[in-house]
């Protein structure tokens, strides 16, 4: 073949190979930096190896399609060198004739390798060579972008003071370190099972996500928002926030001592209310007393709606049962048996109730402490914290109710349709016979209740009046506040 | 003869064929240009023009120019086939015997001018036109072959359409180019008018002879043709259809009829030698381009469309050429 075109062949071809592995490159990253961007966009942390493996494989792909379709063949490179240069198709037909032997292809031949001889490379290049950086340059961009772009999260957002920061920040294998420690305390825990395995895994997601985080306000985001969801997993097993809600908002007051004495998680059976409380059923209406109690702690945990195999939800039911057994046997007892027997009845209800509650105490305790300590790695002061995480449910439960009680103290006699959510009798006064005086209703309610069960029990009455009877003195005490 | 000698000379003789033409021919580089190319290719030229613009003159040169007998035919209404080719006429020998002998037509040259061929009736054209397609003449059962070259250059007259008998189009096909002669302009007038005050002889003089045409002709049909080339001619030819499947939109919209293969051979050999006479040794789309309009504006006819739309058939060949992708 000729030597000048062959040279020239060469030049065009290489330039054509750079190209091609240029529009590869650049596609591939474009591909790579689309994949990161709609990951991060989807808030996914971006998968490097996908992202990789993606542009690397369009890039081939993009590269063996132009050598495919574009490759310089030597009837390609004769037809670029005919129209770039004018050469009214010499080159073409010097190569289509190039083995013919006939005296005037030999003079074409001769003439066009002649003309070729003169071609300089700046006759060969292309014009608008500007185009070739347009893709390079949009790939750099959305790479540069697909850096820069944040993962979007779900869940906390900060709170307070937070500020914002876009420092740079990585994970480092102290970070790691701390936080697998922090999984094995969990799963070293006291904690429920369950409980443990959905905090150990909200950890283990937290930290595959922090991979891929590279600023400050960043991480802030992902850890809160994990702790979020370790907080909600105590709230989720706990149920001593709505059984003791529930107790609190009976008519009851002896059901209000007990949800008082009970205690909380931390602190289980506050042992002197506890006392008062078993000394309070004496005298003459001891009996109506313990039934009066029985029946509204049972009403009480079943409007909770918690589950039925929960341990607190449990000791309540069967120290409910138990006081009711006892009331049916304490004519047949004396005093003193009297006396050790309810004393036996609270002291195992205390046992249970205490288990059950030091159990949820534990729940709380591991979260509580997860939460301290991520917020001690991960540097993220108290003010950062969003509101949900300021407190926790079952101090909330207590401050709620606390205030509710102290609206309820203001009340004068409470009751009737008074403001606040309790609603315990009426403010209309009843006629006492005891006394021969009226007095208010909501003071005597729990007397009439407890009388009202013993004489259900001695008398003969169909279970049709029986729960007309029970119906009525429920709605007395669970008044529907938007009658 | 070396072959670059050979191909050197070719360019030096159309040279001087050109420059010689000149001398008797003011202006009219194309018409000179599309003449030397169907002499070389072996074609022959249907020429359109008014009276008095160069015709008959432009063909006398040649012959002087290449050396070659020429002969001019009027073309009239009662010319018959007889007068063209020849006929047998008795005559008495010396000894006064009576003898049978053919006195040949004014066709017997090498160079004829047809004047006015669309004035004879097709009886006498069909006669010409086979003597051009097949060059000899069969008088009873003798056959009288004419010397090569042999070239005819035929005239229509533009102006004078009563009493002519339009050439058909099957015959109009025989004709290699059809060109316009147009009227000169003021400067060529003016040389015009100076040159023929000194004399209005042909005052060109020979620069090559017959056996040196018909070497020019076959080192022509030497020069190469790509592929590609040959494809874009075919479908330009074949575009030129507008009954064909695929054929060119502008033919679909603009063309009764289209051309013959003949069109398609036509634009290669004389492309070839029209490559040759630019100093190139292969065939070009150029050279396609340049040689579409004659070879194919007297093989196409134009519809009312075309008419409507104010396009001659010449513009009609251009859109054709825009839209035949290479």
């Amino acid at each position: 073949m000729s030597k000048n075109f062959e040279k020239l062949k060469t030049k065009l071809r290489l330039g054509a190979i750079i190209r091609f592995l240029a529009f590869g490159i650049a596609l591939g990253v474009l591909t790579a930096a689309g994949f990161a961007i709609v990951q991060k966009l989807a808030a996914i942390s971006p998968d490097p190896l996908l992202c990789i493996g993606a542009g690397i494989g369009v890039a081939l792909v993009a590269i063996v399609v132009a050598l495919l379709v574009a490759f310089p063949t030597e009837k390609r490179v004769a037809k670029r060198l005919d129209d770039q240069l004018s050469l009214r198709e010499k080159v073409q037909t010097m190569i289509a004739f190039y083995g013919d032997q006939s005296a005037m292809t030999e003079i074409q031949r001769e003439d066009t390798e002649r003309i070729l001889g003169t071609v300089t490379g700046k006759q060969l290049r292309r014009k608008r060579v500007w185009l070739n950086a347009v893709l390079p340059v949009l790939a750099v961009a959305l790479l540069l972008t697909a850096f820069v772009l944040p993962v979007r999260t779900e869940g906390a957002t900060p709170g307070g003071d937070f500020d914002g920061e876009n420092e740079i920040w990585e994970l480092t294998e102290w970070h790691i370190t701390a936080v697998r420690a922090l999984i094995d305390m969990v799963k070293s825990s006291d904690m429920v099972e369950d409980g443990k395995s959905s905090v150990v895994e909200t950890l283990e997601k937290m930290l595959a996500d922090l991979e891929y985080v590279t600023t400050k306000t960043h991480m802030k985001q992902t850890v809160m928002s994990a702790m979020v969801k370790i907080d909600a997993v105590t709230d989720g097993i706990n149920t001593y926030t709505p059984l003791v809600r529930a107790m609190r908002n009976a008519a009851s007051l002896k059901l209000k001592e007990l949800a008082e004495a009970m205690g909380t998680p931390v602190d289980p059976i506050i042992e002197s209310k506890y006392q008062a409380l078993k000394a309070s059923f004496e005298g003459e209406t001891f009996k109506e007393d313990i039934n009066s109690l029985a029946a509204s702690l049972s009403v009480a945990v079943d409007a909770a709606k918690v589950a039925k195999t929960d341990a607190l939800y449990v000791a309540l039911q069967q120290f409910s049962e138990s006081l009711a057994a006892f009331a049916k046997t304490v004519d047949e007892l004396g005093e003193e048996e009297r006396a050790t027997a309810l004393t036996h009845v609270f002291e195992s209800a205390a046992e249970q109730m205490s288990v059950a509650l030091s159990q949820q105490g534990s729940n709380r305790a591991t979260t509580d402490t997860v939460n301290n300590e991520l917020m001690s790695i991960f540097g993220i002061a108290w003010n950062e914290l969003p509101d949900e995480l300021k407190y926790s449910d079952d101090e909330e439960a207590s401050t709620e109710d606390n205030v509710q009680q102290e609206q309820e103290d203001e009340v004068i006699g409470g009751g009737g349709k008074g403001s606040g959510e309790v609603i315990y009798g009426s403010d209309d006064a009843i006629y006492y016979p005891k006394d021969e005086t009226h007095v208010k209703y909501g003071d005597v309610i729990d007397e009439y209740n407890g009388q009202k069960v013993t004489d259900m029990e001695e008398r003969s009455l169909s279970d049709e009046i029986k729960a007309f009877i029970d119906k009525y003195f429920a709605d007395l005490y669970y008044k529907d506040k938007n009658d | 003869m070396e072959n670059n000698q050979k191909v050197q000379a070719f360019s030096e003789k159309v040279a001087k064929i050109k420059s010689e033409l000149r001398r008797d021919v003011v202006g009219q580089t194309e018409i000179i240009d599309h003449v030397i190319i169907a002499i070389i290719a072996g074609g022959n030229v249907l020429l359109e023009g008014v009276p008095g613009v160069g015709k008959t003159r432009l063909v006398r040169s040649l012959g002087n120019v290449l050396s070659l007998p020429f002969s001019r035919i009027q073309f009239t209404p009662d010319l018959m086939p007889s007068d063209v080719t020849g006929t047998n006429i008795i005559e008495k020998d010396e000894n006064g015997k009576l003898n049978t002998v053919f006195r040949k037509g004014p066709i017997f040259a090498n160079l004829v001018l047809a004047d006015e061929i669309n004035r004879a009736t097709p009886k006498t054209q069909s006669a010409m036109l086979e003597v051009m397609q097949e060059h000899k003449v069969t008088i009873g059962n003798d056959t009288y072959k004419l010397d090569e070259p042999f070239f005819v250059l035929a005239t229509e007259n533009p102006i004078e359409q009563d009493g002519t008998y339009p050439l058909p189009e099957a015959q109009m096909d025989r004709f290699v180019f059809k060109l316009i002669m147009k009227f000169p302009g003021n400067d060529e007038l003016i040389d015009i008018v100076k040159m023929t005050q000194i004399t209005m002889d042909e005052t060109a003089k020979a620069v090559v002879n017959g056996e040196e045409i018909l070497q020019m002709r076959a080192l022509a049909a030497t020069v190469p043709v790509i592929d590609e080339v040959l494809d874009y001619t075919a479908r330009l030819v074949s575009g030129t259809h507008p009954e064909i499947e695929g054929a060119n939109d502008v033919a679909k919209k603009y063309i009764k009829y289209g051309a013959s293969p003949r069109a398609a051979q036509a634009l290669i050999t004389c492309a070839k030698v029209r490559a040759l006479m630019n100093g190139n040794y292969n065939v070009s789309y150029e050279d396609i381009n340049a040689l579409a309009a004659p070879v194919l504006r007297h093989r196409i006819k134009i519809n009312y469309a075309a008419v409507n739309d104010k396009l001659t058939v010449d513009d009609v060949v251009a859109l054709l050429i825009k839209t035949t992708k290479k």
